[in-house]
């Protein structure tokens, strides 16, 4: 007899579809694929292929990063992301003492008598790994525990480039970048904002009393800062 | 015997056929209800990929809520029972089975003869409509070209989609040829798989190490380089991929992979041992190695087409709204060269070259922020399609059928209405 109840009906359309979605998985092939396409380079890229290092052919990366780069020569790349030219300006706080930019640094100074803290802006492209991976990146670095991503949400915010930034204020033992050991006492401030055109970080560390002292600076400094369009 | 007596019979005879696995799903595929509720999904998915789209841009939406057989999610929201995902039925699915139950439903089952010919005509439209979409969605082809004026190209690149190619490098560090890695081939890895390809013309095999759609090629020495997400990325010259959130705008993602070179046991040669490297689709040199004891270069391209002609680009002409920078006008002389003749054609906006299947429309011009004196090129965007007609075809015949339906219905209204005067007649 043929005959079924619906239970059945389900469970045969239902197998039907299971089968057909295996099928469908196994053409995934997992040794080697052959290279069996092959194009005849145009005229216009019939050109010398010179040895060039990573950070020249990575050139607009770096460019985007701010970083130092080696331009290389007759380089003519057609999707290069666009800088736009524009420039960082800001009202330097009294006491501060501006230093060059440096690798990763758009701008870069010390504050105390003998430079004991520091404050830098950088930017980097994208979201740079995300607000909380950034946050809790810096926390680690005042040797405090992560925190969850409801916490940053949290956090409060502060007006930078005209946008809500999140304002981070951290005490500890500092631990930079430079692999020096712990310092004591430590207060780090730290803003972060992600904008269209990538993410952008202004940070102090210092001794606790001095960046308690500097903090208004700080804020301030935060405030002043705006791009100029144009070049010079 | 009557028909009803003929049916009654029939029922008695063979009393569970209609209770029967092929005959319930049959009644299921050609039922209204099915494409009734086909209908109302598909609703519901132009709804959410048309908000979606804002946030994910069209590209990605089209492809996510339209091309897919099923979604994973709408919004990031997966729906579950007792932990199981449930598949949401993408859009493919949905028009094979609109077209499945159209096909069955109204070619198959619906009664025939000249009273329903306009209705079969119709929904024949309808189905050719819904196959050229599948053609479209599996066999076309869309990209650009751009070219300065006197250049010449017979190929055209894609928007979206990045190959890897090999070139063997020859006298003076030219290559003259590429073997192509298909983009389809990459594109599909995740940032965890691996993919091995080889070539006998290849004394080295080629592992692409992940994928990624949108990324930026950061150093090792950056802060961001030191976080518990690059703790697993393989690192090629002291670089690493920082993968990025995929643009709004397709066409602007640059792609990363990581690639080694490893040569075969059997390659020789001095240079015989491994390389790696990044590439990178904003790279502005392609990466040079030496392996087997030869010269060669790999790099990350936009996926090209050959189309079968020469187009080249004679003049052409930008004008601008009067005291801005906005272009108001913008049309190209061309010259197409086929098998030894040349054929002037002008492109302009609303009025493309159409040519062998190809379509080649004029989309935009550059540079961006081109000054008034600066050497312009001219972009077309170019559609290769076997169905590029069809949908214009099928909407002839939807509406071929719909007239000689309404023709059929009109005459039987004039007929009875004819034989009710007549018997109204004293």
């Amino acid at each position: 007899m043929y005959k079924v109840n619906r239970h059945k009906t389900i469970w045969l359309a239902g197998g039907t579809l299971s089968a057909l979605a295996l099928l469908a998985g196994c053409g995934e092939e997992t040794g080697p694929k052959e290279i069996t396409e092959k194009r005849t380079l145009s005229a216009k890229e019939q050109i010398p292929i010179e040895e060039v290092t990573s950070e020249q052919r990575f050139h607009f990366a770096l460019q985007q990063f701010g970083m130092p780069h080696e331009e290389p020569e007759g380089a003519t790349p057609s999707a290069g992301p666009d800088t736009g030219g524009a420039r960082l300006v800001w009202d330097t706080p009294e006491g501060w003492t501006e230093q060059p930019a440096t690798q990763f640094r758009d701008v870069n100074f010390t504050v105390g008598e003998r430079g004991e803290a520091e404050v830098y802006v950088s930017r980097m492209p994208g979201t740079a790994g995300g607000l909380a991976a950034n946050i809790n990146r810096w926390r680690g670095q005042m040797g405090l525990e992560p925190i969850s991503e409801e916490e940053v949400e949290a956090l409060p915010t502060v007006k930078l480039f005209e946008s809500d930034a999140t304002f981070i204020k951290l005490d500890g033992e500092f631990t930079g970048m430079g692999g020096a050991g712990a310092q004591k006492d430590f207060r780090m401030l730290g803003l972060m904002l992600n904008t269209p055109g990538g993410a952008v970080f202004v940070k102090m560390t210092g001794p606790r009393t001095l960046v308690e002292r500097e903090e208004k600076n700080f804020l301030s400094f935060a405030e002043s800062l705006g791009v100029q369009l144009g070049g010079s | 015997m009557n028909e009803a007596r003929l049916e009654e019979i029939e029922k008695h005879q063979n009393p569970v056929r209609k209770h029967s696995v092929p005959a319930m799903l049959w009644k299921i595929i050609t039922s209204y209800g099915l494409a009734c509720v086909v209908l109302f999904l598909m609703l519901l998915l132009t709804l959410f990929g048309t908000l979606e789209q804002v946030e994910y841009g069209l590209y990605d939406t089209v492809r996510k809520y339209f091309k897919s057989w099923f979604l994973s999610d709408i919004f990031g929201h997966t729906f579950r029972y007792r932990g199981i995902g449930i598949p949401i039925p993408g859009g493919m699915l949905l028009m094979t089975v609109l077209f499945l139950n159209m096909f069955c439903g109204a070619i198959i089952r619906a009664r025939k003869g000249l009273a329903h010919a306009g209705i079969l005509i119709a929904h024949g439209g309808m189905l050719f409509l819904l196959f050229s979409g599948f053609v479209s969605a599996y066999f076309s082809q869309e990209g650009n070209m751009a070219l300065y004026e006197k250049e010449e190209a017979s190929e055209f690149e894609s928007y979206y989609n990045w190959q890897i190619e090999i070139l063997p490098l020859g006298e003076s560090d030219v290559a003259t040829e590429a073997l192509v890695i298909p983009a389809e081939d990459i594109h599909s890895l995740k940032p965890d798989e691996r993919r091995v390809f080889t070539s006998q013309e290849l004394p080295f095999d080629v592992f692409v190490n992940g994928y990624y759609r949108n990324a930026i090629p950061v150093p090792t020495s950056a802060p961001i380089a030191s976080s518990d997400q690059f703790k697993k990325s393989p690192v090629a010259d002291n670089f690493v991929l920082l993968e990025q959130r995929p643009s709004t705008d397709a066409e602007h993602n640059l792609g990363g992979t990581y690639v080694e070179f490893q040569a075969k046991a059997d390659a020789g040669g001095e240079g015989s041992g491994s390389t790696a490297a990044i590439l990178w689709a904003g790279e502005t040199s392609p990466f040079r190695f030496e392996l087997a004891g030869k010269e060669w270069s790999a790099r990350l391209v936009r996926e090209k087409w050959q189309v079968p002609f020469t187009i080249r680009l004679d003049e052409f002409t930008m004008e601008r709204h009067p005291g801005t920078g906005i272009a108001r006008l913008y049309e190209s002389e061309v010259t197409k060269l086929e098998n030894g003749q040349e054929e002037s054609i002008e492109i302009k906006m609303n009025e493309p070259l159409r040519h062998q299947g190809y379509t080649f429309f004029q989309a935009s011009w550059g540079p961006e922020n081109a000054g008034p004196n600066d050497r312009l090129f001219s972009v077309f965007a170019v559609v290769k399609n076997p169905a590029d007609h069809w949908p214009l075809i099928a909407l002839v015949i939807v509406g071929i059928g719909l007239c000689v339906h309404f023709f059929i219905k009109l005459m039987d209204f004039v007929n009875r209405s004819q034989k009710s005067l007549k018997k109204a007649a004293p």
